[in-house]
């Protein structure tokens, strides 16, 4: 067995392992159950963790799976004229223009999908949350400098922008470095969620743990982790989801217009870029990468929807109009939507976390 | 529309010589041409330049044979050449070394002057002089005129070897004969240009051309439209056409896609149409017919450097001429390209039909030889291959797609290639220059119909002692068979100077290997319904004065 295939499957057997965990602690959990039992009754966000999963295995095993080499071109397969072949006995799928197996592609395009947009979801919500609790908790010039910096990234064009900047990475040879473009997407994405979390900590730094944390002398930083931090989760959570989603929109995008991806890997972005030409002779170059980004985009939002209803239900319209007038917007990337929450606007997180010793 | 008694003769003339030349093209016949009416053309990329001393792609020299005219031109759509601006053929004398071209009267730039022999005289010394920086400057095909290499080198402020016998008679000089000296006239460096013209322009001839053609530049407006308007006193046959518009900056699927809606006449004309559009277009049963074809003289072909390292040994040349699989690369031209291992094209007279020395198989390869053959120049599992970067020009989509098939074929011998897509400009700085491009993807096509064009300045040791924008862009030079094309240049024994040039080929692709030569292609283009008379040309990009149009005109928006 190949390494590749090893930590392929030592991976799925973690995430298998992780989930069967996670299920059992949230059933067994006082605080957490009501939240798995709201989210079981919701069909569309269960369909949209199905996909997820499923998307999620399939793109950990790829290694695994009896799958041809996505990038290897069997022009022997290919008729003199070039004509890609249509789906099929010999390709499931279908061929593309080089004679490579786009059930294949497909597949293992998934991973670069997710990893980039994992990479990016939780690099965005790492800086979002650090700056914006930063600047909520400590107000005055601090608050006011951080804030005017979110509102001037918030402004740029994204697209634009990463067109710019990789750009300049494409002389340095940095250009289809996974790393580096799921970089550029969370340069931009972090803002949305900065200000939220903003909002959200301005509002609970009010409350009388707080204040009586503070009184005890605790360091701020430790306050902010110990304290806050815990009200966050269901705006990480939901943002966790529903983050991706835009993150592996933009991503394709960006590999669609030539600065993402490098062919001959296989990305949809890519495919979908590489397939255009072919649309009139073979739509199904086009048609299946652009349905595969269509149903993740869609099932992460719907389980982040269900997500978001399942964590409370009572201040469904309120907590939507703060979430989801951002991630209704792309996360407010494509349309620089800002999200709008005053502050003393609670929002209610599952009742246990109300309860709170004020520990140092 | 009244006809016009030279029209009429015109096309009874044409018909007798298009005929043969038109084997797979739509037969037109008994259709009668129709005068005016406005062409619209395309081109992806801005041309470069009007200025016929300096233009050497084929947009540029697609619009320059419109505006221009030399001594000699290609007789319809044949190979052979005919008088132009000349009265008749040149009396030749001196043992093949003294070319004597009286000039007919009468013919006008589109100012009014008459063209005189010192117009001639004015516009080669012109194109060679070295502060035209233009590509004729240096050598290639001119350098055999007495008194060139002075000039080339400043010793001289003329060429002695242009002499100007009186106002309509021009003797030209030679070193050396040169038997295809007739073809090198006729190209379009040899095109005559008015001096009082270049002066008013300054340094902007290039944009404000003016000639004797049957077409006048009538706007240019950069990056977006050049119109051409109809010469009313041209000397010639008058074309059909009143004006030709070319849209720019228009890519090849968008020019069809325009075409299928009308508003377009020809797309991109003067290259091969993308793979994905020839086969959606022949499939289609309203275009299948609108499609021409025919076989192109053109080598494309993979150099590789000697003068470079790991190319500096012949057992790495040779593996890698066993590696590639050239039967994908047809494929990817959706199957518009002919298999050839050698230096010729098969039109070329001199080809040597099934040429394979190395005995590849159907897909011109042997795998097991390529990796023996690495083997053998001492790279293994403990010496692996340095990784290799292929130079590619980014000409359309096909362009990727080949570079990534030569990319995986190298791979199944364990040579890792690196892709390098460039712009054509770019691409040609890099490879022509020496010491800078070990490995890259490069095609030759046909200046004129001799196999001198293919060997002289591509594969000589004066086209690799360049210092920039070298055609011999292997750098590769062998003495023994740079003795072989010296002496078959003057050698006025056809059969025994065809004989020279296969000894060439079997030098350079039977033992010296700094090619893997892949294929020849076949050219394909299409035009809109409107669009009556259009042929391809062996030797021209575009030919226009054939081509008359009717029903409406082509909703030509220039944005």
């Amino acid at each position: 067995m190949t390494p590749d295939r090893l930590s392929a499957l030592a991976m799925f057997a973690v995430l298998v392992g992780g989930l069967v965990w996670l299920v059992r602690w949230v059933r067994q959990s006082l605080s957490w159950r009501p939240v798995w039992d709201r989210f079981r009754r919701e069909p569309l966000a269960l369909a949209g963790l199905a996909f997820v999963l499923v998307l999620v295995s399939v793109a950990i095993l790829a290694p695994v799976l009896p799958l041809r080499d996505p990038n290897h071109g069997y022009y022997e397969l290919l008729p003199l004229n070039g004509r890609p072949l249509a789906p099929g006995a010999t390709f499931l799928l279908g061929s593309d223009a080089n004679g490579r197996d786009l059930l294949s592609r497909t597949l293992w395009g998934a991973r670069v999908s997710l990893i980039i947009g994992c990479l990016a979801n939780f690099s965005a919500l790492a800086l979002g949350i650090s700056l914006g609790s930063v600047a909520a908790y400590f107000g005055g010039w601090m608050d006011m400098v951080l804030m005017r910096f979110t509102d001037i990234m918030m402004a740029f064009p994204v697209v634009l922008f990463s067109i710019a900047l990789i750009g300049i990475l494409y002389s340095s040879g940095l250009h289809g470095n996974l790393l580096v473009i799921a970089a550029v997407i969370a340069l931009f994405y972090w803002t949305a969620v900065a200000r939220i979390v903003r909002a959200q900590v301005l509002s609970i730094k009010e409350k009388e743990f707080v204040e009586a944390a503070r009184a005890l002398g605790t360091h701020p930083i430790r306050i902010l982790a110990k304290h806050i931090f815990p009200h966050l989760m269901p705006i990480i959570i939901v943002y966790g989801t529903i983050g991706i989603a835009t993150t592996i929109t933009v991503e394709s995008i960006l590999s669609f217009i030539g600065i993402g991806v490098q062919p001959p890997t296989a990305d949809w972005g890519v495919m979908v870029n590489d397939g255009v030409t072919f649309m009139q002779i073979a739509p199904w170059l086009v048609i299946v990468p652009g349905l595969m980004i269509l149903l993740t985009v869609l099932a992460f939002n719907l389980l982040g929807d269900g997500l978001r209803d399942a964590l409370d239900p009572r201040e469904r319209a309120l907590f939507r109009g703060a979430i989801g007038g951002v991630a209704a917007g792309g996360g407010g990337l494509a349309t620089g939507q800002r999200a709008t929450l005053e502050p003393g606007l609670e929002v209610a997180a599952p009742g246990t976390f109300e309860v709170e010793e004020a520990s140092g | 529309m009244k006809r016009r008694p030279t029209a009429w003769l015109a096309v009874m003339a044409a018909g007798t010589i298009l005929l043969p030349a038109c084997a797979n093209n739509t037969p037109t016949g008994g259709e009668t041409p129709t005068s005016g009416g406005t062409l619209t053309i395309s081109f992806k990329d801005d041309l470069k330049t009007l200025d016929p001393a300096i233009g050497y792609d084929t947009d540029s020299w697609s619009i320059e044979r419109q505006i221009y005219n030399g001594l000699l031109d290609y007789d319809g759509f044949t190979t052979n050449l005919k008088a132009d601006i000349a009265e008749k053929m040149p009396v030749i004398t001196n043992d093949g070394k003294t070319y004597t071209f009286k000039i007919r009267k009468g013919v006008k730039f589109s100012n009014g002057r008459e063209v005189t022999a010192d117009d001639f005289k004015y516009s080669w010394e012109r194109m060679l002089d070295p502060k035209t920086n233009g590509p004729m400057t240096g050598g290639p095909f001119w350098g055999v005129l007495t008194g060139s290499a002075d000039f080339f080198n400043g010793r001289a402020t003329s060429i002695s070897g242009l002499k100007v016998l009186d106002p309509n008679t021009l003797e030209v000089d030679l070193d050396t004969p040169n038997q295809s000296f007739l073809n090198i006239v006729a190209m379009p460096f040899g095109f005559v240009v008015p001096k009082e013209a270049v002066a008013a322009a300054g340094t902007d001839f290039a944009h404000k051309p003016m000639g004797t053609g049957p077409f006048v530049l009538d706007k240019w407006t950069a990056g977006q439209l050049i119109v051409l308007k109809k010469n009313p006193s041209y000397f010639g046959t008058k074309p059909y056409l009143n004006e030709v518009d070319a849209q720019i900056g228009v890519t090849p699927e968008v020019a069809i896609l325009r075409m299928q809606s009308g508003q377009m006449d020809l797309p991109q004309p003067d290259i091969n149409i993308p793979s994905a559009q020839y086969v959606q277009l022949s499939a289609d049963p309203k275009w299948k017919n609108r499609v021409v074809t025919t076989p192109n003289v053109d080598i494309w072909y993979l150099a590789m450097n000697p003068t470079m390292k790991p190319f500096d040994k012949l057992e790495v040349r040779k593996a890698f001429n066993y590696a590639i699989n050239k039967a994908s690369q047809a494929k990817i031209l959706a199957g518009r390209a002919v298999i050839n291992n050698g230096i010729q094209a098969p039109p070329m007279p001199g080809y040597v039909p099934n040429y394979n020395p190395l005995g590849l198989d159907a897909n011109g390869q042997n795998i097991q030889k390529a990796k023996d053959l690495l083997a053998q120049a001492g790279y293994g599992p403990s010496k692996p291959f340095p990784p290799q970067t292929l130079v590619y020009p980014k000409a359309n989509a096909d362009s990727d797609r080949e570079a990534a098939a030569v990319q995986q074929d190298l791979a199944a011998i364990g040579v890792t290639v690196n892709l390098q897509g460039l712009a054509f400009s770019a691409f040609l700085d890099v490879t022509g220059k020496p010491n800078t491009t070990a490995f890259s993807y490069n095609g030759w096509i046909q200046d004129f119909p001799d196999p001198s064009d293919f060997i002289d300045p591509i594969l000589t040791c004066s086209a690799a002692n360049v210092t920039a924008n070298g055609s011999n862009v292997a750098f590769y030079c062998n003495k023994s068979a740079d003795a072989l094309a010296d002496k078959a240049r003057g050698d006025t024994n056809a059969t025994e100077r065809l004989n020279l040039y296969k000894q060439f080929q079997d030098v350079v692709a039977g033992q010296d290997f700094p090619w893997v030569p892949m294929y020849s292609t076949v050219e394909a283009n299409v035009s809109s319904t409107r669009v009556h008379g259009y042929h391809l040309h062996p030797v021209w990009p575009l030919v226009v004065t054939s081509i008359w149009v009717t029903g409406a005109a082509a909703s030509a928006s220039a944005s």
